[in-house]
Order: structure tokens, then C-alpha cells, then sequence
């Protein structure tokens, strides 16, 4: 190591330590290499709270009628759960076709739905089966929120899948 | 007036050794609890870091999942413990580092165990260095561990803080304007899970995980944030400056306290409102910044001696 180098590194090492401020030689190797790496686990910008998107959905199941049913009081499944498994496969689809979420068409967004109900099913206990059993075939409703000069607005609720059980098939 | 001592501002705090013994203890519960007992792996993977040179799926396999959380389990025991932390950690580190990766080869990355893996890292580099540096590990070198990883939680807030600065510059003004869409959907998925009266005349989606005694006060809260733009700039324009600021945790125990407590009231609130929760974020806070292990081992101190001067009366 050349001399002024290692001057450098010495002089540095003192003003830290002068200071105590080697806590921020962490702060800044991990701020560095989240900017340098970028999202590569473990390695993270942290992004909490950093998207405010103009738009977002929600899910609900409804019966046979399109009636809204309690799917977390038959099923022990919430509706944000619900949602993980739909949104997953519809990043896929939306990556696969090139287009934005909000573009996707109902057709589009048929695939993500019954796989979601289809899980839905699966994952519920026995009683809430039997009720989903009386109550088929069931419907998936994806509704869109929006921003509307600073209030949230609704658009009319899409019917994007139906699922019939295996056992009330016939 | 007298001036603070700025030389000691960013000293490593004078953790007590039993205090020490619950920080690392009750971190490793944290670290237990994010370790996953089922892994699936996804059939169309789309891996990231690690996952794009190592095959992590075999952690998938039941058995392997169950050898490797016996491992996880001694590995705990060991960091508690506070002996060969120079092996624990690294092991602790790459089993974290290999379940995460196949989570986040999903398509859909969540953040919410990152902060664990790193504050592991930190505290994996502290003890690394100091066996590099053949430092015989002591009361010292288990506060600085301690430290390091408080200094890794700030380093997590302020890259947060630093990534929405760095971003198009609208971050504030896109919050403000849609934050009202996002309680409303947390609003309307809470009805739709048990078709509750209460929560449709009330128009609250709040998740109720804070004591029903605090509710008037999160309505009023929730209520003023759906509104009034001013507040929910402020609400968050504040949390955004905590985010920014969070180093300032390092300075004594105060500050930590105050910051800390400030980043958990803030998860808590935006958890009860929009849904979203960071719960291993708030674990490590109350851990490394609010410092509850230091709370606790005041509170035994103060029981102990209490007892001692009612037994010399």
C-alpha cells in the first residue's frame, strides 16, 4: 500500500473514531449496496410504505345468486389472504401478455380467479366445505378502487371466475 | 445552559450482561418465528440473489426442512447463550438467507424478514471481525454485537427513507392524494370477511389489534387521515422523516426510545388503518430500540432489590 493511501486510511480511521462515528460506516455499506445490488435478497432498498398507486382492488366470493358470503366465517381464510394467491397469478399474467394490471380484461383475469377459489376450497375445513358445497357455484368478485377528486370511488364489481366442487359436480 | 457531549453521542450503550442475554434470547425467538416450517417451491421460479447460483429447493424437501430447523434450533441456543457465535451466526445467517430466497423466488417479493437477515449480517460481520481481529469475546464485544444490530435496523429505516427520496420526487404528493383508496379497500375487505353490519354503518376498517380501550381515539385518527389531507400529510410526511432519521436511535438510550417508539406507534397505526403490517419490523424495534430487554431487566433489578431491603427490615 502506497504511502498517501495509507495516510488516507489512518487519518479516516481517526476522524471516526474522533467522532464515534463507526456506526455509520454500517449505515452506509448497507445503503450502498442496496443502491449498488438492488433488489436481490438479502439485499433490499426496504421499500416500506413506498407505493401510493391511484388505483388498487379487492376481492370478495359470492354464492350461485353473486350474494356476498362471509368467506372468512366459513372458511377461516380472509379476504387480503385471499387476495395473495390471485395477485400472484395475475403479476404472471400481466407479465406474460406485456400489460398493466388495470388492462387485463376479465377473460384475462379467469385463470387467476379459479385457481384462487380452487385453492380457497381446498384450504377450508370440512364444515366450511359442506356450506361452500350448498352455496356453489361460487363466485369470485374483483371490484377496482380508485382515486376521485381526493375521495375513493368504486367501479361496478366484476364476476371474473366460478368454481364448482368436485362434489356437487353432478 | 450545558452543551451536550457530542463525543459520546454514537457510543456503543452500556448494555448489562443479563440485558445482553435477553436481547440476543428474545431475538432468536424473533428468528425462530420467521423460519418457515413448510416450503413451497414454486413450479415457474423466478429466482433472486442468492437463488441465481445455489439451487435452494432441496431446503424444501420435509426432511431437510426438519434437519436444518433442529440446526437452527441449536444455533439459537448457542447465539442466547452467547458461545461460538463466530459459527451460530453464519449458519443462522445462510438457513434465513436460503429460506427467504426461495420465498422471494415467488415473482412477488414481500420485505417483511429482510431486516432479520440483516440485522443477522451485522451481527454476523461484528464477531467475524472481531475473531479476525483475535479479540477474546467478552462483555464489550457482546454490546457492540448488540449495537450492530440496532445499527442495522437504523440502516434499514434510512434506506427506506433515502429510496423514496431517490424516486421520482412525488412520493409525499402520491401518498397524500391515495392514501384514502387504500384504507377504503382495507375497509371493504374487512366486511367482506364476515359481512358485519357494524363495519359497514361505521365505514372503519380498522383491524382491532390494539386494545379496544384505544379504538375512539384510532377512529378519531383513521377519521382525520381519510379527510383531511393536511393530517395525512403530516401523519405521513412524519413517519417518512423517522424513516430519514432513524440513525438518530444511536444516540444513548433515550433517543432510541423515543425513535424507536415513535417507528412502532407508526407501524402499529398504519397496520390498524391500511392493513399493512410489518410485525417483525415492531419485534426488532421493541428488541434493539425501544429496548424492552433493558425495561425488563430494570424491572427484575428493581423486584430484587425491593425484596432484599424487605427482608433487612
Amino acid at each position: 500500500m502506497s504511502d498517501q493511501k495509507a495516510s488516507l486510511l489512518s487519518t479516516s480511521r481517526a476522524v471516526l473514531r474522533r467522532f464515534r462515528l463507526w456506526p455509520f460506516v454500517l449505515i452506509l455499506a448497507v445503503c450502498g449496496s442496496s443502491f449498488l445490488i438492488g433488489e436481490q435478497f438479502p439485499v433490499t432498498r426496504f421499500p416500506m410504505y413506498d407505493k401510493f398507486p391511484d388505483h388498487t382492488y379487492y376481492l370478495y366470493v359470492g354464492d350461485r345468486h353473486g350474494d356476498p358470503i362471509p368467506v372468512h366465517e366459513l372458511t377461516g381464510i380472509n379476504t387480503s389472504k385471499l387476495k395473495k394467491p390471485y395477485d400472484k397469478e395475475l403479476n404472471r399474467t400481466r407479465k406474460r401478455l406485456g400489460k398493466r394490471k388495470l388492462e387485463l380484461t376479465v377473460e384475462e383475469r379467469r385463470s387467476a380467479g379459479e385457481t384462487t377459489l380452487q385453492k380457497l376450497y381446498n384450504d377450508a375445513p370440512a364444515a366450511g366445505k359442506r356450506q361452500m358445497d350448498e352455496l356453489a357455484p361460487l363466485q369470485l368478485f374483483h371490484v377496482w378502487i380508485y382515486s376521485e377528486g381526493g375521495r375513493s370511488a368504486e367501479q361496478p364489481a366484476e364476476a371474473v371466475a366460478r368454481f364448482v366442487p368436485e362434489a356437487t359436480a353432478d | 445552559m450545558r452543551r451536550p457531549d457530542i463525543s459520546t453521542w454514537f457510543c456503543t450503550p452500556d448494555y448489562a450482561r443479563y440485558e445482553l442475554f435477553l436481547i440476543r434470547g428474545l431475538f432468536a425467538l424473533v428468528i425462530w418465528d420467521a423460519m418457515p416450517s413448510a416450503i413451497t417451491v414454486p413450479s415457474d421460479p423466478q429466482p433472486v440473489g442468492l437463488g441465481y447460483w445455489i439451487d435452494f429447493s432441496f431446503l424444501a424437501r420435509p426432511q431437510t426442512l426438519a434437519a436444518s430447523r433442529w440446526i437452527l434450533a441449536g444455533c439459537l441456543l448457542l447465539y442466547t447463550a452467547g458461545f461460538f457465535l463466530c459459527l451460530a451466526l453464519p449458519i443462522i445467517l445462510l438457513l434465513l438467507t436460503a429460506a427467504g430466497t426461495i420465498g422471494a423466488s415467488f415473482g412477488a417479493t414481500t420485505h417483511s424478514k429482510q431486516i432479520i437477515v440483516l440485522c443477522v449480517l451485522a451481527q454476523a460481520a461484528w464477531y467475524g471481525y472481531a475473531a479476525i481481529r483475535k479479540r477474546k469475546i467478552g462483555l464489550a464485544e457482546h454490546r457492540c454485537g448488540a449495537f450492530a444490530g440496532a445499527q442495522a435496523i437504523a440502516a434499514a429505516y434510512v434506506i427506506s427513507g433515502i429510496s423514496k427520496l431517490a424516486g421520482d420526487g412525488n412520493w409525499l404528493v402520491d401518498a397524500v392524494k391515495n392514501f384514502q383508496i387504500q384504507a377504503t379497500k382495507n375497509q371493504r375487505m374487512k366486511y367482506f370477511n364476515a359481512l358485519s353490519e357494524e363495519t359497514a354503518e361505521s365505514g372503519s376498517g380498522l383491524q382491532g389489534i390494539l386494545h379496544s380501550g384505544l379504538s375512539p381515539l384510532l377512529r378519531t385518527i383513521e377519521y382525520l387521515l381519510l379527510n383531511s389531507p393536511i393530517w395525512r400529510a403530516l401523519f405521513l410526511g412524519g413517519g417518512f422523516m423517522l424513516e430519514l432519521f432513524a440513525f438518530l436511535a444511536l444516540i444513548g438510550r433515550k433517543m432510541s426510545l423515543l425513535v424507536g417508539g415513535s417507528l412502532v406507534l407508526f407501524h402499529l397505526t398504519v397496520f390498524e388503518i391500511m392493513g399493512l403490517r410489518f410485525r417483525y419490523n415492531i419485534y426488532l424495534l421493541l428488541i434493539f430500540m425501544v429496548g424492552v430487554p433493558y425495561w425488563i431487566a430494570a424491572a427484575v433489578a428493581a423486584a430484587r432489590r425491593s425484596r432484599h431491603l424487605t427482608q433487612l427490615d
